[in-house]
């Protein structure tokens, strides 16, 4: 049977008892699930930040991101720089090698999340003006809705361990219970930890191997 | 770190199990029956806010009340108001009377008419020597029918004479065994202008009900004066708060009286070997509210009887009866519980004992509305012969819990509600539900007692089935022997929870043994 964003709400009322509505409990593994997202960036998602254009340095990000591992422009990828680098970088302090720039986090005076570029893009210069800004990042889930399953967004073998979550908050926040949400606290953290993991390794292989050396490490 | 292995199951089996999580609240007795007077948190743990169609075992566990059949064969009048039955000269006679007639009912189940007045609001008649006097001013010796020799509304007979009430505040007494021959003199007058109510006879005394109070008269087996004229009978102003609220509604149960009144229900213990009244003794303090609410709306009390230590109080007036209150006398608590229903509808009853070697005692009653038909009443002795009424239908058993403090004055939350009953029967699959009471009452068009709420706005408006909202996880199945519980799992949060436990189909037994409550306690205040 395939698990639903109803049956997800049936299921922590079930295990914890509550006489919660359904929005407490909505709420409550929404904000799980946005824990385990951000905990595990088991969530990922290819983003469209915008287009180069000409004279500008930064870009607005769109909201929830988590982590950006890789972002292009043009194709080219960008390497992660340091905050520093835009004003080195504006000095001419910094030497960059192959194809494109870095890209880095430069928040405005509003506190708006943006990343910004360098080179800055110029027409004919290193960074191109008009290229598309492609990000490859965890990101923050919808919110849970009944009746739209598609805001399920945890693997379904981790739901257990979302209902442990939303369960655990309830028993705290809603039935002033710590004692009761211990159990299902340990549940939820554990559950946490193996999907971060398991997450991890999804494809990444078997990965370099360390030599033995007899009398060493062997 | 790895996962625990099966955390989920082993919780569910920690509910189970009832650890730490949940408290439990347990009530296997309900022998102080219904308790609706005053705060509901002081209730008694073994007593319930309302039982209908419910009679209490010795035990204090409540069970549905067995139906009824009809025992005349045709109605008689409109309805039937008085029922006497004993030996005449004739044998044993049943005398029932409608509201314009008295009859004889024949074993063969036909009533055989007597003639007028009858009598429009229950009464009690008293037989002496082979004669039974009628309230009306009629008596019948099984045979024939007449006046008798003093009219009056109110008999009794005690000293071995034949007592009448005459006006307002004269009683009558024949002289000693010879119930037809009233001297001229021979008569007592209350003093203080009050009007007499009812009467009741004991051995040496006769219970005088008054509008003031209860007067008694002693050593009435004596002649009022002796040979040098002194006075020998006494006259006594026993109590000035007793004031009946029917004659009708007296009994008798081993040596003790069951007196309505217009505050409450007296029991007068009467002494075994003098009849002096020794003590008083309310008994109906936990339905008071009940009680005096039929009082205040006028109604009036019907012709009780005690059958197998059961006090049955019909409740009737403006058209209907409004409720056949039954108390329990033999148990400590006394409890009351409530009949509903075509087969508790009825304004007289009387303890018969069969003409039969066996002398099985049976409870028949007269049908106060249209049907106007005598009824057998097997209210004690429910069995797969008795699940519905005369008419057919079947009475609706109830059950409502008293309000449990779930504790601390906080909403705990009510996981769990766990029955274990017994509950069959050969004709059908009866179901038994479960409903919780609404905080809030909604006004409803008519009042049923049980639905009803204390305090609301509109006193006599009760609030609807809506206020009663069933717990989901379907109706209870059938158990016969009482050994496979069966269990709800409401999740609510109350301070107060009160339950209702409703079965509508038929049932040869129905018992509620156990009930069980899982809080679990708020951890904030």
């Amino acid at each position: 049977m395939a698990d639903t964003v109803a049956t997800l709400v049936e299921d922590v009322k079930e295990i914890g008892g509550f006489d919660a509505p359904e929005s407490e409990v909505l709420k409550s593994l929404t904000r799980c699930q946005r824990q385990m997202c951000a905990r595990t960036r088991c969530y990922r998602k290819k983003l469209n930040v915008g287009t180069t254009a000409a004279g500008v340095q930064e870009y607005a990000l769109p909201a929830g991101v988590t982590e950006i591992f890789e972002l292009q422009v043009g194709g080219v990828v960008f390497g992660a720089g340091r905050h520093q680098d835009l004003a080195e970088g504006a000095q001419g302090w910094i030497w960059l090698g192959g194809e494109g720039g870095v890209f880095t986090r430069d928040d405005d005076t509003t506190g708006a999340t943006k990343i910004a570029l360098f080179p800055i893009p110029t027409s004919g210069g290193a960074t191109t003006v008009g290229a598309e800004i492609a990000a490859f990042a965890a990101v923050q889930p919808a919110d849970l809705a009944v009746g739209v399953d598609s805001t399920i967004v945890i693997p379904a073998n981790f739901l257990d361990t979302l209902t442990a979550g939303a369960v655990s908050r309830l028993m705290r926040r809603f039935e002033g219970r710590p004692d009761l949400a211990a159990d299902f606290q340990q549940e939820y953290a554990d559950g946490i930890a193996e999907l971060r993991q398991q997450t991890d390794k999804l494809m990444r292989g078997t990965g370099p191997a360390q030599i033995r050396v007899v009398g060493y490490n062997a | 770190m790895a996962l625990q292995a099966a955390p989920r199951a082993a919780r569910r089996v920690q509910a189970g199990a009832r650890g730490q999580q949940f408290g439990r609240i347990m009530q296997n007795s309900w022998a102080s029956g219904m308790y609706r007077t005053g705060d509901p948190a002081l209730a008694p743990p073994d007593s319930c806010f309302d039982a209908l169609n419910t009679l209490i075992e010795a035990t204090g566990g409540p069970y549905r009340r067995g139906g009824t059949s009809y025992r005349s064969s045709g109605a008689f009048g409109g309805g039937l108001r008085m029922i006497w039955d004993g030996w005449l000269l004739n044998g044993q006679n049943t005398i029932i009377a409608s509201t314009t007639e008295y009859g004889r009912l024949n074993l063969g189940g036909t009533v055989t008419a007597l003639g007028a007045p009858g009598s429009t609001v229950p009464n009690r008649p008293v037989a002496m020597k082979g004669i039974v006097y009628l309230p009306g001013g009629k008596q019948y010796d099984g045979t024939t029918y007449g006046a008798a020799p003093k009219i009056s509304n109110y008999y009794a007979v005690a000293g071995s004479r034949l007592w009448a009430v005459e006006g307002a505040d004269k009683i009558l007494f024949s002289k000693i065994n010879e119930p037809s021959n009233f001297a001229a003199t021979d008569y007592h007058q209350l003093p203080g202008g009050v009007e007499i109510l009812g009467l009741e006879g004991g051995r040496e005394d006769v219970y005088v009900f008054t509008t003031s109070g209860l007067w008694i008269i002693s050593n009435v087996g004596l002649n009022l004066v002796d040979a040098n004229g002194n006075v020998q009978h006494r006259l006594d102003h026993f109590s000035n708060d007793l004031i009946l609220w029917g004659n009708a509604g007296i009994a008798s149960w081993e040596h003790a009286l069951i007196v309505p009144g217009t505050a409450c229900v007296w029991l007068l213990r009467r002494g075994t070997t003098s009849e002096a009244p020794q003590s008083f003794m309310c008994i109906n303090d936990p339905i008071m509210d009940l009680y005096m609410e039929y009082v205040r709306l006028g109604y009036e009390p019907g012709q009780a009887a005690v059958h197998r230590a059961h006090y049955f109080l019909p409740i009737i007036g403006n058209g209907r009866v409004a409720d056949l209150l039954v108390c329990r006398l033999d148990l400590k608590q006394m409890p009351w519980t409530r009949l509903g229903g075509f087969g508790a509808e009825v304004a007289c009853l009387w303890p018969r004992i069969s003409a039969t070697s066996a002398r099985q005692p049976e409870l028949i009653a007269g049908h106060y509305t249209s049907s106007s038909r005598m009824l057998n009443c097997s209210y004690l002795t429910p069995s797969e012969g008795t699940q519905t009424d005369a008419d057919g239908s079947v009475p609706e058993w109830g059950l409502t819990t008293r309000s449990v403090a779930t504790g601390n004055l906080v909403p705990n939350l009510v996981r769990q509600i766990r029955v274990r009953y017994n509950m069959s029967s050969p004709e059908a699959s009866p179901k038994m539900r479960c409903e919780l009471a609404g905080d809030t009452p909604l006004v409803g068009a008519a009042s049923i007692w049980g639905r009803f709420t204390w305090g609301s706005a509109a006193a006599w408006d009760s609030p609807s089935e809506a206020t009663l909202e069933e717990v989901p996880g379907g109706e209870a199945p059938p158990s016969e022997d009482a050994r496979q519980p069966f269990s709800w799992f409401p999740n609510k949060k109350r301070r107060f929870i009160r339950i209702r436990f409703v079965v509508k189909t038929k049932t040869a037994q129905l018992k509620l043994r156990q009930l069980d409550l899982f809080v679990r306690a708020e951890g904030r205040d």
